[in-house]
């Protein structure tokens, strides 16, 4: 409780605003954000409309919800504190997640915001009782540029972005990239006969849901004008050899801009380009990592998380980032820039 | 305070009713009933033993929740049974029998759909274009969503089908579907095709176990003669 105020006293001083959030959210909203596998990690149920709610999951996006409500033009700065409720698949995970979260919407200057979101984070964790910590900083942007000037499919370029957050996923995906174990090439033949055919029919009719267009437009990217024809090899190692970087933050302008030249990638990272430049924090190791947030679905650039070690075990005390796409993906009419981070008070 | 009665569910009709019984036929139990209708039976010279017919989803849960010790159901009833019910059965032995396999299907107009891979894209191809999430109907809620969720594929929302799965996207009620398939042939006649590594789980019928009942005595002589046959 000491702690949380004094959490709550830096936030204010920041000037975050303080804001309740709601407790039960609308299903739909959380369903298409993270899709509806999310559906066994809710405790949901109707309401006399037959409209379904779940307990919120997390308190970002009850955030978001809040803010689009709000109709909120303005920079926006605020923190909230409460309970997230999930289900989990291992007996030992609590259901309650308790959390202090503060975020900025509608950013100006987004390096700005981020900084100062990283900033706050780490004068948080000095409040607490931990003597040490690593601070991990990421970005998915780099990424994202990454596979965008690599030599394969579009579809593949967009497929491997959209399952940055599903590492166990993605590392499938590229073992079927590099083989091409995913192509029935007798299949391919057969289908290739059938859709000859079906090119007669009205483009317009409706099989499950899709027109015949849509799907003889996608057959003939995947067969004709796009196929895998090259091993994609060098591609996967060079997505494999990223994930490896790990490195002090001042030497991760260069070290990035080594790996992209060493591979003909014309992608250049200015050495203003991380929130934290130099590490003057004494008692904090900040390392650049590519190798992190990659379990949350709506990160879209700056990723960080602050590490503290309780009972020999690294935890995730403090984890944060960008998440320019979400509050659009919710249902505003308009894309907003946000950037927050949230403290795991269970582990305090 | 010690259960004297051991219970043994097996499936009230069908053809897995015959298979059961003729488990115990050939382990020289002879199942003695009241009428054809009754559903409940004894064993010939095992008084301790009660036989209840029910239906085959209802002997997982009785063995989940300890109200009978033995069962005969199928494997896919016991996998998608929820994780507290499945952690306390055991599985003793996968007959021949009761085979079929979970599948998942999509139109086979879909000819750009052949994988997993092409059913995730897809999935965007809906939610980006239809705004809306692919629905997939099935009876499998818990084993659908852990293979969509090994296979990458996020952006789905599924449709409880209680039977009669296969017409689902015909009547526009959802955009694939997952279901058991013997011979494919239902799914061949609903223009439906199975996709590459399609495969959810191969089922079949089984003989379970509650795992507290294992420690009894007699319920581990029933088991040995059960087993061997």
């Amino acid at each position: 409780m000491k702690l949380k105020n004094s959490f709550n006293q830096i936030l204010k001083s920041q000037n975050f605003k303080y804001i309740e959030l709601d407790s039960i959210i609308e299903s739909k909203h959380i369903l298409k954000r993270s899709g509806g596998n999310f559906r066994q990690y809710l405790f949901s149920f109707y309401d006399q409309n037959f409209k379904e709610w779940s307990l919120r999951p997390d308190l970002t996006i009850s955030s978001v919800t809040k803010f689009i409500k709000d109709k909120s033009k303005n920079r926006t700065k605020w923190y909230y504190t409460g309970e997230a409720y999930r289900k989990s698949n291992t007996r030992s995970n609590s259901v309650i997640k308790r959390q202090t979260g503060f975020e900025i919407y509608a950013s100006n200057n987004e390096n700005k915001d981020d900084e100062e979101i990283v900033k706050t984070s780490i004068k948080i964790f000095k409040k607490t009782n931990f003597k040490k910590a690593q601070l991990n900083i990421g970005n998915i942007e780099i990424f994202y540029a990454l596979v965008n000037k690599l030599d394969m499919p579009i579809r593949w370029k967009e497929r491997i972005k959209r399952h940055f957050s599903r590492e166990a996923y993605l590392n499938k995906l590229l073992k079927k990239l590099s083989t091409n174990s995913d192509i029935n090439f007798e299949i391919v033949k057969q289908d290739k006969k059938r859709a000859e055919k079906l090119r007669k029919e009205n483009p317009k009719k409706l099989f499950s849901g899709r027109s015949l267009k849509e799907i003889l437009d996608r057959f003939d990217i995947k067969n004709y004008s796009d196929p895998r024809v090259n091993s994609n090899k060098k591609n996967v190692k060079i997505i494999r050899d990223y994930f490896k970087i790990s490195c002090s933050i001042e030497k991760a302008p260069v070290i990035l801009n080594n790996f992209f030249k060493k591979n003909n990638l014309n992608i250049i990272i200015s050495p203003n380009y991380f929130p934290i430049k130099k590490n003057n924090f004494k008692n904090v190791k900040i390392l650049f990592t590519t190798n992190i947030g990659r379990n949350v679905p709506y990160y879209s650039n700056m990723v960080f998380n602050i590490q503290v070690k309780i009972k020999s075990k690294i935890q995730n005390l403090i984890s944060g980032g960008r998440y320019n796409g979400l509050v659009k993906n919710l249902g505003y009419t308009k894309s907003v820039p946000a950037v927050g981070a949230a403290i795991d008070l269970n582990l305090l | 305070m010690k259960k004297d009665i051991i219970n043994i569910s097996i499936v009230n009709k069908g053809r897995l009713k015959i298979e059961s019984e003729n488990i115990f036929k050939k382990a020289k139990l002879k199942i003695l009933t009241k009428s054809d209708r009754s559903l409940i039976a004894s064993i010939k010279g095992y008084p301790s033993i009660r036989i209840i017919y029910q239906n085959a989803s209802e002997i997982i849960q009785a063995l989940g929740t300890g109200t009978c010790e033995i069962g005969i159901s199928g494997k896919d009833l016991w996998r998608e049974s929820e994780a507290s019910i499945q952690s306390k059965i055991s599985l003793i032995k996968q007959y021949e029998w009761g085979k079929s396999d979970l599948v998942v299907a999509v139109s086979k107009s879909w000819l750009d759909c052949v994988n997993p891979t092409d059913l995730e894209e897809i999935s965007y191809e809906f939610f980006n274009k239809k705004k809306r999430l692919m629905r997939c109907a099935t009876k499998f809620k818990n084993l659908t969503n852990e293979w969509m969720s090994s296979r990458g594929i996020t952006q789905y929302d599924l449709v409880t089908s209680l039977g009669a799965t296969e017409n689902s996207v015909e009547i526009s009620k959802a955009d694939f579907i997952t279901d058991l398939s013997s011979s494919g042939e239902t799914l061949r006649q609903n223009n439906l095709k199975v996709i590459d590594d399609g495969i959810i789980l191969k089922s079949s019928a089984c003989l379970f176990a509650s795992k507290n009942s294992l420690k009894n005595k007699e319920v581990k002589k029933i088991l040995k003669l059960l087993i061997k046959n």
